[in-house]
Order: C-alpha cells, then structure tokens, then sequence
C-alpha cells in the first residue's frame, strides 16, 4: 500500500461507482447502493492517501503524455494532501448519508443523481492532485459542470433552473478570470506544469495583475462578497448531501486554488494584496452573516453562513500575505494555518449542518423554519448533531469551530507587528472588533435556526407529522458531530497535519509553532503568545458541575412537575411562540442602514375591529449589493447589447452594404 | 479584347439605370455572352485547352440556363416593378463611376504597370457594381442578377491573371452559382406566395 495505489484506487471506485449507476439504471436500489459504497470506498482511499503522503512525503505521479500540452502530472504534495482528506472525510461521510437519503429520489432520476455525485468527487480529487495548468482548467470546469448538474436535479422547477442558471454564469465569469490569470504566468515562464510556475519571477505590475485575477476567479468559487450570489440560490437548489459536499469541500477549492497561487507561483507578494483580502474578507464575514440571521430559508441561511466562514478563512489568508510581505514567517505560518484549519473545521461543521437540515426537510418537505418547530421530540438525534454544528459554527469553546477561530485571532493580533503607520494599527484593531461581531451574530443566527427549527411547538402539521431520520442518516451525521467535539476538545489531533504543510512554505522553524500538550495548546510566535487549555478548562468545569450535583444532592429532595407552559390561563398554541423574523427583529432594527427592511402590513377591515382582525405582513430586506452592482451591471450589458443590435436592422440593403463597405475598405487596405 | 472590357463595363452601367425585370435579365444575358466570348479569345490567344471549355461551360450555364430560370420567374412575376431603390438611377451610375475610378486607383496602387490592367479593374469594378444592385435594389429578381453580375466581375478576373484559374476552381464557381441561382429563384417564387410582392424589404418582418 502506498499513495500513488491509493490515489488510483480511489479514482477508479468513482469511476466504477459512475458507471454502475449508469448500468442499474433501471433498478434504484441497486444504483443507490453501489454507486455510493463505491464512493464511499473511493473517498476512504482518498483519506488513506493523504495519509501515506503525511508519512511518507509528497510523490509525483506521471498520469499521462498529452500531445503538445506536454506531460501531465499529479503531484500530491501535503498542500494536495490536506484538501483530498477534506475531499475525503466529507465525501465518504456524505456518500454514507446518501444512501439513506437517495431513497426519496426513487424514481426521480435517481440513477443520474448517483452517477453525477461520483463524478463530482472524482473531478473535486482532480483538482486538489494535478499539477497541469490544462489538466487543472479541465477538472475545475467539469466540476464546475457535474455539481450544475446536480444542482439542477429538479429541474421541473422554475426556480432550481434560475438558481442553476446563476450558478453556471457566476462560475464561468470566475472561470474565465482563473483561466487569464494562468495564461499569464504561463507564458512569463514558457511552461505549464506547476512546478515550473513557480519560477515565474513576474515584475510587480503584471504580478499584482495576476493575483487580481486570481482573487477574482477563485473568490467567486469560494463565495466571497461582492461576487457571492449564486451561493444563495445554488445550494438550497440542490439535494441536501450535494449542498454538503458542494459547501463543505468544493468551495474549499477556491482556498486551494489561492494558496497554490500566493505561496507557491507568486512568491512573497505585496502588502497590498493581503490588505485587500482583508477587507473582502471582513466585509463577507459580516454581510454574511447579517443576511443569514435575515434569513428564514434553512438551507439559505446556511448558505449565507458560509459566506461568512469564507470570510474567516480569507481573513486568515489575508493577514499571512502581509505578514509575508513585511517578512514575518512565523505569524505568516500561524496565520495560513488558521486559515487551512478553519477550512477543515467549516467544512466538518457545514456539511454537518446542511445534513441534518436536510434530513430536516426531507420529513417536514419545507425548507422555512417559520413552519417547523418542536422537531427535538420528534427527531432526537437529527437535533442533537444539528445542536453540536450550530455550536461549533458559532465558535462556541470546546468545539472545533473554536479552535480555528481563536488561532485566526491570534493571528490578527500579530497584525499590530506588521502595520508601522497608527492608521494601519487601528484598522487591525477595527478587524478583530469585526470578527468577534461576526462571531456573536453568527450564534444569534444559529440561536435562531437551531431554538425556532427544533424546539417549542410545532408550527405547522408538516412538523407535527415529522419522525426520525434513517439510522444510516443519522450516523453519518453523529460521527461528524464527534469530529467536531474531538477537534475541539484536542486540537493536537489535527494539528500535526496542518504542521506537515506549513514546513513546506516556511522552513523547519514553524515546528515550534504549535506546542500541543495533552491539556492544552501553545501558539509560539516570538511575541504575544497564546496558550489556549481546552483539556483543562474542561476538567474544571466538570469538576465544578459534578460538586454542584453532589451538593444539591446533599441538600435534599427535589420536587418536579411536568406541564405545559403557562399562558394566563389559555390552552399554549404554536402561534404564541416566538418567529424566526420576530428573532431577528432586534439585529434587523439595529443594522437598519445596512440591511434596509421594508414591513408591508395589510389590516383587512371588513371585520369586527375589536377583535379578531386578520393582519397580513410582509417584510423584506434590501440586498444593497444588488441594487448597487448588480442590477446595474446588468442594465448596462442590457443596453449595451442594444446598442449593438441597431447593427441587425433587418434590412437587406444594409447588410449588403456592411458586406460592400467590408470589401471597400480591405481593398484599400492592401493596396495601401 | 479591349472592346469586350468596355461593352462589359457600359453593360454595367446601364444596368443601374434598369428598373424593368425582363431588360436586366437581358443585360445579364449579354454580359455572359461577352464572357464566354473572351474566355474563348483568350483559349486563342493562348492556346490553353481550358479555356475553351470554361467557355462552353459559360455559354451552358449562364448563356442558357440561369437566364432561362430567371426569365421564368419573370414571366410568373407579373406586376412586379422596381420602386423606390435605395438611390434614384442617376445617384447609382454615379456610384457605379466613383466605383471604377476606385477599382482603377486600387490597380494602379497594388500591381502598378501589370499588362492586363484594364481588364483587372474592370473586374473588381464588375464585383463592386454587382455588390451595389444588390444593396440598393428592392426587387429579389434584380438582386440575382447584381449577384451573377459580381460573378462575371471573379470570372473575369481570373481570365485576366496570368494562365488563368484551375479548371477545377472554375468548375467549382458554375456549380456554386448554379446552385445558388436555383435555390434563390426558388425563394424569390416563395417570396412572392408569402408576401404577394418579391420587394426583400418585406423580409423586415422576418427580425424577432
């Protein structure tokens, strides 16, 4: 056993699982169950892999002699490795809960759902492996390609079409961004393998050309303010375990993308750069996760959540392009690293939570929580893995979402080392205030989406009618939770891996970096250390938990009574609880500039107007990004495309005439 | 030979003037004799073998056949007039002159002292007067016969360089045109059922 094996074996399990449920297309079980065990055993490999590249070191694998593109190669170095166990965890552990939630597609195309989701791993383990610039764009695109299609898996509906329209334009703008940006350093070098990108040496002008395109292309992929929109639309479209992998693992590749970019083939950049990042990546965070507490859809309020992460992990991968900038490797490697780690954590806890959502919405067949309610009852254990992901995404302590966050702060706090002017101190400072209000809305938001969806009374019969998931379904969703609970209570579990990467790009020094005991974890910078002893923290609170059982015991008898809530005296209806939109009310009123509500009420008059009257409310929220780029954007292609088309007047005479006026004109030309 | 150039380009010119059917197809008809007569001058002169035959193609296709279409479309065309062009006959011979001096600056500019001048320019001439019947005349039939007329112009050109065309290449161009004729007069007859008028400035309504 050794990786090259393991990487083959996992690409031809996704091969094969594609083509059985091509061949059982007839029968839905059977394509059901063998297309993903062999996706399941084709991202085991996956992991397996990356294993042996941690042990072993890095290999390269000639795949194939291609023409004049020249020889293509995949190159499986521990930057490679991180992301194929990424790929790898989250795809077996999705591909599991597929079996138990593909049931529902019996009978819809369940055979093409099944062949496509292998595809879209195998094309996701592309990615993150070849070392071609073509072989690169080809993956990239036919991922691209096969997760549209599975988006777009109920096609019968409008708005599914929409979402996936979207999502294949935005994709292909940031596509066509990433292919320029190759092309660039391509031909500065003379060259398309990856390795010899590297020796690009561009000058400044077209470097920073470069990386803008580079920030472009992939931060669309990734979902970064202002180019985020097909997030939104393109995961509630899709079925629940795809919107997992799609959020947990392929919007990561927009981050591998990136690190590939500003580590390997550009070099040590501009401070610039990763001030601009910075900014990006705050303003994502925060407009991310505002909009996800606006938010009363599940599935859009986790992806709008992202948006948010992607902003965490930006902000980490900003602040290491300055620290490199002003030459400071070891926060530069603090910082990377909190990025890569909260990569992993997000994927973990994201593609947790739009699991549990949706099993969620495969019992109640509604994605709005304002319908939903008293499902902890209903569906235990489906609520307790939704409770740890809510927990986790909140950056709550003791879980892993903790841990990245905190290493992103203390990454930030080094901040202060790299800006010289008060005005760039204080900016720093500004971003940290930032992101500890990305962190608190973000647990508002999940307060929401966890207390409205699953506790109270149910609101509607759909939620009255609800059971427990598969037990399949919920395994897979239980041993994600466990990840979460074991990263964040032993960071050193994890941490190893992302010290196998960071050597790669800045010397044997950052081994020092993260000193992991088994109570607790060290960050050595030289300065400003942070010691962060979850362990320990932990083991004093059970302490104190268990002394406060044990004295209430002591002190006698408690007395318990079970019933309903009280409510003057009326019967507790679900109408009298708490809605999602009135949760958020405080958040909406207090953020009024930004998000811009408008209520719309109707009070209809022609009853008794003391009592009973029927209200109807409306509200919405101004997306200031569509107004402001969006739609004028669009306007202006709009009217471009018209200026354009007074060409195609219909007239005959005239078309000649182009003809004629063509023909003039060339003949002029060469005989000039 | 300097005769057949300057009754080719007078023919030309007096088809900007034409507005009746039945005269232009007339005209084309003379023009294509004129053809096919120095294409045969020139098998004289030279004593190619091919010329002759691109000849006789000639005086088989556009002699005797693509006339003998157009004078059929005429003939079911009955109340078909050219009105309102584009520009009035006086402004298009015009064109048509400004159109010639062009061709010969063009000549004089690319290949200065070239032995077949007159012929060369009467030539592009030829094609660019073709060109303008078809932007500015209404009627489909007219607009066949500038596209035979730009035909004539090639053809002549490639009589006037040096040893001629290929063969093959000539026979390619009479099959083209050929082709070309027929589905256009099939279309100008469909034109005619559609709309009740083969005035092309009808197909407006085709654009979405």
């Amino acid at each position: 056993m050794n990786a090259e094996t393991l990487y083959f074996n996992s690409l031809l399990a996704m091969c094969l699982g594609a083509l059985f449920a091509v061949l059982f297309r007839k029968n839905d079980r059977m394509a059901n169950y063998i297309a993903h065990c062999m996706a399941i055993v084709g991202s085991i490999s996956a992991v397996l892999c990356a294993i042996f590249v941690f042990k072993d070191g890095g290999v390269s694998l000639s795949l194939f002699e291609w023409g004049r593109v020249g020889l293509v190669t995949a190159r499986l170095d521990p930057l490679a490795a991180f992301f194929l166990l990424l790929v790898g965890v989250i795809g077996a552990l999705a591909s599991l809960y597929a079996i138990g939630y593909c049931r529902e597609f019996y009978g819809k195309r369940l055979w093409l759902m099944a062949a496509f989701f292998n595809a879209f791993l195998l094309t996701m383990i592309l990615v993150f492996s070849v070392s071609h610039v073509v072989a690169f764009l080809l993956a990239w695109e036919l991922m691209t390609i096969f997760s549209f299609a599975l988006v777009i898996h109920k096609w019968e509906d409008a708005t599914v079409r929409r979402a996936g329209y979207i999502y294949m334009v935005m994709t292909h703008v940031g596509t066509a961004f990433i292919v320029a940006a190759f092309l660039v350093l391509a031909t500065a070098v003379g060259s398309l393998d990856f390795e010899a990108l590297g020796h690009a040496n561009l000058t400044d002008p077209m470097a920073s050309i470069v990386f803008l395109l580079a920030l472009i292309g992939f931060g669309t992929k990734a979902g970064m303010i202002p180019v985020h929109v097909w997030l939104p639309l393109a995961h509630p479209a899709a079925p629940s375990h795809v919107s997992a992998l799609m959020s947990g693992v392929m919007i990561k590749s927009a981050v591998y993308g990136l690190s590939r970019f500003l580590l390997e083939f550009l070099g040590v950049g501009q401070a610039w750069w990763g001030e601009l990042i910075l900014v990006l990546a705050i303003v994502s965070c925060v407009l991310g996760v505002l909009y996800a507490l606006m938010e009363n859809d599940i599935k859009k309020l986790l992806a709008y959540s992202s948006v948010e992460n992607v902003g965490i992990i930006f902000l980490g991968m900003g602040a290491g392009v300055v620290f490199m900038a002003k030459g400071l490797p070891l926060p530069a490697a603090l910082a990377w690293g909190a990025a890569w780690l909260h990569t992993l954590n997000h994927a973990v806890f994201k593609s947790l939570l739009f699991l549990g959502a949706g099993a969620v919405v495969q019992k109640t067949h509604t994605n709005d929580i304002e319908k939903l309610g008293g499902l902890i009852k209903k569906m235990p254990r489906t609520a307790v893995a939704f409770l740890v992901g809510s927990a986790a995404i909140s950056a709550l302590p003791v879980l892993n979402g903790f841990v990245s966050e905190w290493l992103t702060f203390q990454a930030l706090f080094q901040l202060q080392r790299a800006f010289a002017s008060i005005f760039g101190k204080v900016m720093g400072a500004v971003l940290i205030a930032l992101l500890g209000l990305t962190g608190a809305l973000a647990a508002g938001c999940f307060v929401k989406a966890f207390g409205i969806t699953f506790l109270g009374k149910a609101r509607s019969e759909k939620a009255e009618a609800a059971g427990e998931v598969s037990p399949i379904m919920s395994m897979s969703m239980l041993v994600l939770a466990a990840l979460c609970v074991v990263i964040g209570i032993f960071p050193q579990t994890i941490l190893p891996i992302i010290n196998y990467v960071l050597p790669v790009y800045w010397g044997a020094e950052t081994a020092v970096l993260f000193d992991y005991q088994s109570l607790g974890l060290v960050v050595n910078t030289g300065v400003a250390d942070g010691v962060m002893g979850v362990p320990a923290v932990i083991g004093l609170v059970l302490l104190g938990l268990a002394t406060a059982v044990l004295l209430s015991r002591l002190s006698g008898k408690s007395h318990e009574q079970v019933g309903d809530t009280w409510t003057c005296g009326i019967d507790p209806t679900p109408h009298m609880q708490y809605t999602a939109t009135g949760f958020s009310k405080p958040i909406r009123t207090a953020f009024m500039s930004i998000l811009q509500p408008e209520r719309h009420k109707v009070v209809s008059a022609d009853t008794n107007s003391y009592y009973g009257r029927r209200l109807e409310y409306h509200l919405s929220i101004r997306y200031f990004l569509h107004d402001k780029l969006y739609r004028p954007l669009n306007s202006g292609i709009i009217r471009g495309a018209k200026f354009i088309r007074r060409l195609q007047s219909g007239h005959l005479q005239l078309y000649i005439g182009y003809v004629l006026a063509v023909t003039v004109v060339a003949l002029i030309w060469s005989s000039r | 030979m300097n005769l057949l150039i300057i009754l080719l380009m007078t023919t030309a010119f007096f088809l900007t003037r034409v507005t009746n059917m039945r005269t232009a197809v007339g005209i084309f008809l003379a023009q294509s004799v004129m053809i096919a007569l120095a294409s045969i001058i020139i098998g004289f002169e030279t004593g190619e073998v091919h010329y002759y035959l691109a000849g006789l193609l000639t005086v088989v296709i556009k002699v005797a056949f693509i006339p003998y279409i157009l004078f059929k479309i005429v003939k079911r065309l009955k109340n078909e007039r050219e009105t309102n062009s584009l520009l009035s006959p006086n402004l298009s011979s015009l064109a048509a002159a400004g159109t010639t001096v062009l061709a010969y600056g063009f000549i004089d500019q690319a290949l200065p002292g070239v032995i077949s001048r007159d012929a060369l320019a009467a030539a592009i001439a030829l094609v660019l007067i073709g060109l303008q019947i078809i932007m500015i005349r209404r009627q489909a039939v007219l607009q066949i016969v500038g596209l035979n007329i730009m035909e004539n112009g090639l053809y002549l050109l490639g009589l006037s360089v040096t040893n001629g065309l290929p063969l093959i290449l000539e026979l390619g161009i009479f099959f083209d045109m050929l082709v070309a004729v027929a589905v256009l007069g099939i279309l100008t007859y469909r034109l005619k059922i559609s709309y009740a008028s083969t005035d092309t400035t009808l197909l407006r309504k085709l654009k979405g």
